[in-house]
């Protein structure tokens, strides 16, 4: 009796522990479920993908390693299903694969922290990962650490098989310290100056794009037009919509990279032109005081406050234009045009790049050819969910055929002849380094102050800007 | 000698079991809250960025964070470690002090006798609502209501009303910080107020009438009765604000314009929380200033307790304690007489 009653409290004890742990091991536990001959097989065989130690080994070693490929299920690691749904129901529809043999590991949040969620499942060294999605901002985080994901050579792809895609994609997929080529983006992001037709028209005296364009060819064309706007408004209307904006497409057109081959911060001439110019802008309300991703940001659309929004590929839609516009139906929806604007300039994106621990290497290799140089399955899935794809090839072709009219919000115009034009044109070899978020978001957070009046002199802001990312970034040569 | 039934009975400990079923607790405090705890103290002594995430450097990290003796990064760090101390302490008065004296008054008010006030628990109600309110949507309804353009709702009523340029309420320094202290005090003074009625309403009643037949004045019953009894209740208050207000985090993480974030409302918590998540991971840094914030929290919440320790406690208990001795020496002395 004084036994059973001891193995009831204990049994009452553990189960109730249990049920307090469950939570917390539920996706681990769903997966491995799933999962659980793949993880199995590998742990057996696979000899890359089982210790952290033996990678480290890869590293040492050789440059491209060798990936399994007797995984049963290809396991796709992404924060949102946005993406990865459409394009892995297109794939099994034209493969023939069934969709149980793709596991989709979404981690379901924003994609600035997904980071650290895969950092978390991947130190698990059971946890299955083939082919990862990995957000422009920080893709450099895992693109260089070869215990995290693997060269494109090793799943059997040559350098060469991806010349048809716009160069900066591959710049970016680039490992910066061994050089390899890691990722590769089925996408595009380039961007371009979206402008209201009607009062560019009323107020500038343009008529088509191109007059646009050559109102906005550079920034001191911009600046003059902001001026000439600004005059016949009596500073009502704003040529672009934030600071902010305008920022993202002046970076890029910075000429070298913000960390040299020292490893030193470059604060140049570039920094304090970019500085003046925000100051004059932004004092002179050439730009709106709204700052982007507020609440007010998109509405300004609809009134005649803002002339122009800055705009990439992924933005024609609601999440940008197509919101400012009012929506289908919208104040002033279908009234806006596209151009190449100041400077050629890409804004986000999502890359994949092969784990360092996939055991599928066919399929993966199969992915990634299926949406990027395999040039019929891209179209399909271009037009498909109308994506802005990164083979020119592809692209070329669909604005040939004319088999996309363009964003409604543009009312006629497609958006892709102009963005094919600066994607082309985005130049940022040897620019890149894996610092480079940090670095611009306090750039642009000291210039923001100085046009505000933080400081008095721009030479207080960039010293603010320096001592901020010094404050951010440790590991840089400080002198 | 006893019986074999007696030694029996005595075996039986039902603490056993009573251990077992708050085991669970324990076990999910030693994993979520207590390895943490060591693991910051590891993580503080470790290194920086992501190469030297697992370099142990000593007590660099603090003497960086405390010294700021270094290059122009450890001068920084340091800086930022000074200016982030002093946000989060001017927010904090900012809100205890106002929250303290409004939901004291409102206490001394919902609890009074005399005053006969309509629809108390309605207000009571209303008043604590707030803190139902996640602290994000409070972030995200203020930084709507107090949008610095002219766009925002209260920038556009004082510009109808004849003003001519919008107020920045979200990226000046003092502006900003009032909107934040407002924020906080407005969402935790019902709670306090609730736990202050709570111990007014502890005082015996009859103490209250007594000061009421001897003719005392309200302010005479405030000064005299409520507050010295209320001293237990407001102590507590206090640690917990204090600590709460120390660990502040969502209100002044949102209170922001878009993605960018502003330096004069940035606290301990979110500066912990900023240089965790920098790309370059600092775990080093924000660790050391995880550990530090605990110092200062465990030295502030007993300096709080010291202080408020009721002194004619302390000075009856030595007088009793006194007087034993005497007493006792008195017996001794006596029975030496003898």
């Amino acid at each position: 009796m004084k036994n059973l009653k001891k193995t009831l409290a204990l049994v009452a004890a553990l189960a109730m522990s249990a049920t307090a742990l469950y939570g917390c091991g539920e996706d681990s536990s769903s997966s491995s479920k799933k999962d659980s001959s793949s993880v199995a097989d590998s742990s057996s065989k696979d000899a890359s993908s089982s210790e952290s130690e033996s990678s480290s080994e890869s590293k040492a070693a050789a440059e491209v390693p060798e990936l399994k490929d007797d995984g049963d299920k290809l396991t796709i690691l992404c924060w949102n299903a946005d993406d990865s749904q459409p394009m892995v129901d297109l794939f099994c529809e034209k493969k023939g694969y069934k969709p149980d043999q793709i596991e989709i590991k979404n981690f379901k949040v924003q994609g600035g922290q997904a980071a650290e969620q895969y950092t978390a499942y991947l130190d698990e060294a059971t946890n299955d990962a083939d082919l990862m999605f990995l957000e422009a901002d920080w893709c450099l985080q895992f693109i260089n650490d070869d215990t995290q994901t693997a060269p494109v050579e090793s799943l059997g792809f040559k350098e060469d098989d991806f010349s048809a895609l716009y160069p900066y994609v591959l710049e970016i997929g680039k490992s910066t310290t061994t050089g390899a080529l890691k990722g590769v983006s089925w996408q595009s992001a380039a961007g371009g100056y979206c402008y209201r037709e009607d009062l560019a028209e009323k107020f500038l005296g343009v008529k088509s794009p191109e007059e646009m364009q050559a109102k906005v060819a550079d920034w001191d064309k911009f600046e003059a037009t902001a001026k000439e706007l600004s005059d016949k408004t009596e500073g009502k209307t704003a040529l672009s919509a934030t600071l902010g904006g305008v920022w993202q497409v002046y970076s890029g057109s910075r000429p070298t990279a913000w960390v040299d081959e020292d490893n030193k911060l470059v604060v140049d001439d570039y920094c304090s032109d970019y500085a003046e110019y925000a100051k004059t802008l932004w004092t002179n309300n050439y730009v709106t005081h709204v700052a982007q991703w507020t609440d007010e940001w998109k509405p300004l659309g609809q009134s005649d406050d803002v002339m122009g929004y800055f705009v990439s590929t992924w933005g024609f839609g609601d999440t940008i234009l197509g919101a400012a516009a009012g929506g289908e139906g919208g104040k002033t929806f279908g009234m806006w045009k596209c151009v190449t604007g100041p400077t050629n300039f890409y804004w986000g994106g999502t890359w994949f790049a092969p784990a360092a621990r996939c055991d599928n290497k066919t399929m993966a290799k199969e992915f990634i050819e299926f949406f990027t140089t395999n040039e019929d399955t891209a179209e399909a899935y271009a037009l498909s969910k109308g994506e802005y794809m990164s083979n020119k090839n592809v692209m070329e072709k669909i604005i040939k055929d004319k088999s996309y009219k363009g964003a409604p919000v543009l009312g006629g115009q497609n958006q892709f002849e102009v963005l094919n034009e600066v994607a082309q044109g985005i130049d940022m070899t040897g620019k890149i380094t894996p610092y480079d978020s940090v670095i611009k978001t306090e750039f642009s957070n000291a210039v923001q102050e100085y046009a505000e009046g933080t400081y008095a002199t721009a030479e207080e802001a960039l010293e603010a800007f320096k001592a901020n990312v010094a404050g951010k970034i440790t590991e840089l040569n400080w002198d | 000698m006893r019986s074999s039934a007696q030694n029996k009975i005595r075996s039986i400990s039902y603490a056993k079991y009573g251990y077992m079923f708050i085991l669970p607790f324990f076990i999910i405090y030693f994993i979520f809250q207590l390895f943490p705890l060591f693991n910051t103290f590891k993580l503080s002594l470790y290194g920086n960025g992501d190469a030297a995430t697992n370099t142990f450097v000593g007590l660099q990290n603090f003497s960086d964070l405390i010294t700021g003796d270094g290059n122009i990064s450890v001068v920084a760090q340091h800086k930022n470690v000074i200016r982030v101390f002093q946000n989060t302490i001017i927010l904090w008065f900012g809100n205890f002090i106002p929250q303290l004296a409004l939901s004291l008054l409102l206490a001394v008010w919902f609890t009074d006798i005399n005053l006969k006030i309509k629809g108390k628990t309605f207000f009571k109600i209303v008043m604590y609502l707030p803190n139902i309110v996640t602290a994000a949507s409070v972030a995200a309804l203020f930084l709507m209501l107090f949008s610095k353009t002219k766009y925002g709702p209260i920038n556009s009523l004082l510009m109808d009303l004849g003003m001519e340029k919008p107020i920045d309420f979200v990226r000046d320094k003092w502006n900003s910080r009032f909107v934040i202290m407002f924020a906080q005090t407005w969402m935790w003074f019902g709670n306090t107020m609730i736990m202050l009625m709570a111990a007014i309403m502890g005082i015996s009643p009859s103490l209250f009438e007594a000061a009421d037949i001897d003719g005392a004045n309200s302010r005479q019953v405030f000064t005299r009765i409520t507050v010295p009894l209320l001293r237990p209740m407001v102590i507590y208050v206090m640690i917990t604000s204090m600590i709460g207000g120390l660990q502040m985090w969502d209100i002044p993480y949102l209170y922001k314009e878009g993605t960018t974030y502003n330096r004069n409302t940035e606290t301990i918590a979110v500066y912990i929380y900023n240089h965790f998540h920098n790309v370059p991971h600092n775990y080093g840094y924000s660790a050391a200033a995880s550990v530090i914030l605990f110092f200062v929290t465990a030295i502030l919440g007993s300096i709080c307790f010291i202080m408020n320790v009721d002194k004619d406690a302390v000075a009856r208990k030595k007088q009793i304690k006194e007087a034993k001795k005497q007493m006792k020496m008195q017996r001794k002395s006596s029975f030496g007489g003898f």
